[in-house]
C-alpha cells in the first residue's frame, strides 16, 4: 500500500518538556491507523505535527521530518519555503472536540469556502447540497436545520 | 455558623445590587425634580423653533443645543480616532508583540490609563503653546484639539479591551481557522475579532462614555461657554459641550432659573450618553445577527 505520510525522527517541545522523543511511523493511503495511549502521551502533537498546527503554540520546536504524499508530490512539512496555509488547507485535521463557531451551522459551513476557497454564493450553496445528499441523516438534519428557508 | 455566614453574604450582596439601582435611581429622581419644569424644546433652543435652530442652523443664546451638538461632534471626532487606532493596538500587542515589546506597551498603556484628563487637557494646551512658539504661530485651542486629547485620554480603555477580549479566547478557537488553511490575518478578521467582538465593543462603549462626560480636557483645550449659538463650524474654531456648559452653569449661575437650566443639561448629557450605550447595544446585536446568518 502506497506510504501517504512518513515520519522520521520527529521529536517536539514544549519550552522545556520534550513531548516526543525520536518517533518513526508512516500512514498508509487506505488504511485505518489508531494511536493508543494515556492522556498526554503525545498523540495529538504527533497528529498536530502532520499539518504543523503545533506551530501556533509559543515555545513549541520541532526536530525530524515529516513527509506527506500529495498528489504526485512528496511535500516536507517543515521543509524551506513550505506554505503552511497551504499544507493545512491540504491535510485537513478533525479535533477531538468539534470547534464549533458560535454562529449557525451554516455559517461554520461556508466561512472557510467563502474566504479560504473564495467560492461564491451559489458554488458554497452548490457544494452545501451535494454534502446534504452524500451526508449520513444525522449530519443532514444538522444542515437542513442551519439552511435558511 | 456556616449557613449564617453565607446568609449574610447573600444579603450583602443584594444590598450592594440594589445600593447601585438605588444610587443611580436618586440621581435620576433628583435631577428630574430640579429641572422637570424647563424640561422640553424651550430648554434645548429657548425661544428659536426647533426646526429653524435644526435645520437652518439659526443661532441659538438661550438654550443648550448648541452645547449638545457640540458634545455629540466631539464624542464622534474621538471615538473616530481612538477606537480604530485602539483596536490596532490591541489586536498587535495581543497577537503580533513579543513578550518583552508586550510588557512595555501594557505598562505605557497603564501609565496613560493612569493620567487624570486633567494633565491630558494641560498637555494639549502646552501643545498649541509650543505649535505658536515654532510652526504656527496662529495655533489656537479647538475642536480637533480637544478631540485628539480625548481620544488619548480614552485611548488605553479601547487598547485594554481589545486586548483582553482577545487574550480571553481559548485556544479551540485560536487552533480554528489555521486548521482550515486561514492565513493569520483571515483568522484574525474572520475568527477571532468577530468572537472577541462583544468584549471589544465593551470598550467602544466605555470610550464613548468617558468622552462625552469628560470636562477638564475641553475646559483646557477649546470648550467656551457660548460659541456664537450654534454647534461647532469648523474643525480648529471654539466649541460648546454640554460637560462644560454644566460646570459654567453651576459655577456663575445668578438665578435659581439658571441653575435649573444647569439641572436640565445634566439629565440631557446623562439621557445622551445613555442613548449612545443603547446604541452601541443595538449595534452589538445587530453585528451578532450578522454573524449568524
Amino acid at each position: 500500500m502506497e506510504q501517504l505520510i512518513t515520519v522520521a525522527g520527529l521529536s517536539v517541545w514544549f519550552g522545556d518538556t520534550r513531548v516526543l522523543t525520536d518517533v518513526d511511523i508512516e500512514f498508509r493511503r487506505g488504511e485505518v491507523t489508531a494511536l493508543i495511549g494515556p492522556s498526554g502521551s503525545g498523540k495529538t502533537t504527533l497528529l498536530r505535527s502532520v499539518n504543523r498546527m503545533n506551530d501556533l503554540f509559543s515555545g513549541v520546536r520541532t526536530e525530524g521530518q515529516v513527509t506527506l504524499a500529495l498528489g504526485d508530490e512528496a511535500v516536507q512539512a517543515y521543509g524551506n519555503g513550505m506554505d503552511v496555509a497551504l499544507l493545512r488547507r491540504t491535510a485537513g485535521m478533525v479535533f477531538q472536540n468539534p470547534n464549533v463557531l458560535p454562529a449557525s451551522i451554516r455559517k461554520n459551513f461556508a466561512l472557510p469556502l467563502k474566504h479560504v476557497l473564495g467560492l461564491s454564493r451559489d458554488e458554497i450553496d452548490e457544494r452545501l447540497e451535494a454534502t446534504l445528499r452524500t451526508s449520513s441523516s444525522g449530519m443532514m438534519c444538522a444542515i437542513v436545520w442551519a439552511t435558511p428557508r | 455558623m456556616r449557613k449564617w455566614r453565607e446568609r449574610i453574604l447573600v444579603g450583602a450582596s443584594w444590598v450592594a445590587a440594589f445600593g447601585v439601582l438605588a444610587v443611580v435611581g436618586v440621581l435620576v429622581v433628583f435631577l428630574v425634580a430640579r429641572s422637570a419644569h424647563i424640561l422640553g424644546p424651550q430648554l434645548l433652543f429657548g425661544d428659536v423653533p426647533w426646526t429653524r435652530a435644526v435645520f437652518a442652523g439659526a443661532r441659538v443664546f438661550d438654550g443648550i443645543w448648541p452645547a449638545v451638538v457640540g458634545t455629540l461632534t466631539l464624542v464622534a471626532l474621538s471615538a473616530g480616532i481612538a477606537i480604530p487606532l485602539g483596536l490596532a493596538a490591541g489586536i498587535h500587542v495581543s497577537e503580533y508583540a513579543g513578550p518583552r515589546f508586550k510588557a512595555s506597551v501594557t505598562l505605557v498603556v497603564d501609565v496613560l490609563a493612569g493620567i487624570p484628563s486633567i494633565v491630558m487637557g494641560l498637555f494639549g494646551f502646552s501643545m498649541i503653546l509650543l505649535l505658536r512658539r515654532t510652526v504656527a504661530q496662529e495655533a489656537k485651542t479647538g475642536l480637533l484639539l480637544a478631540a485628539v486629547c480625548i481620544a488619548l485620554l480614552v485611548l488605553p480603555y479601547m487598547i485594554r479591551a481589545t486586548q483582553s477580549a482577545l487574550a480571553g479566547l481559548p485556544m479551540s478557537i485560536r487552533l480554528l481557522g489555521p486548521s482550515l488553511g486561514m492565513s493569520q490575518t483571515q483568522t484574525l478578521r474572520r475568527v477571532l475579532v468577530p468572537a472577541a467582538s462583544r468584549g471589544i465593543l465593551s470598550g467602544a462603549i466605555l470610550s464613548v462614555g468617558r468622552a462625552a462626560e469628560d470636562t477638564a480636557v475641553i475646559m483646557l483645550t477649546g470648550a467656551v461657554a457660548t460659541a456664537g449659538g450654534r454647534g461647532p463650524q469648523d474643525l480648529l474654531g471654539k466649541f460648546e459641550a454640554l460637560p462644560f456648559k454644566i460646570f459654567v452653569i453651576a459655577a456663575e449661575h445668578n438665578t435659581a432659573a439658571e441653575l435649573d437650566q444647569g439641572f436640565g443639561a445634566a439629565l440631557v448629557l446623562l439621557t445622551l450618553t445613555a442613548t449612545l450605550f443603547i446604541g452601541a447595544y443595538l449595534l452589538q446585536r445587530s453585528l451578532e445577527r450578522r454573524w449568524n446568518n
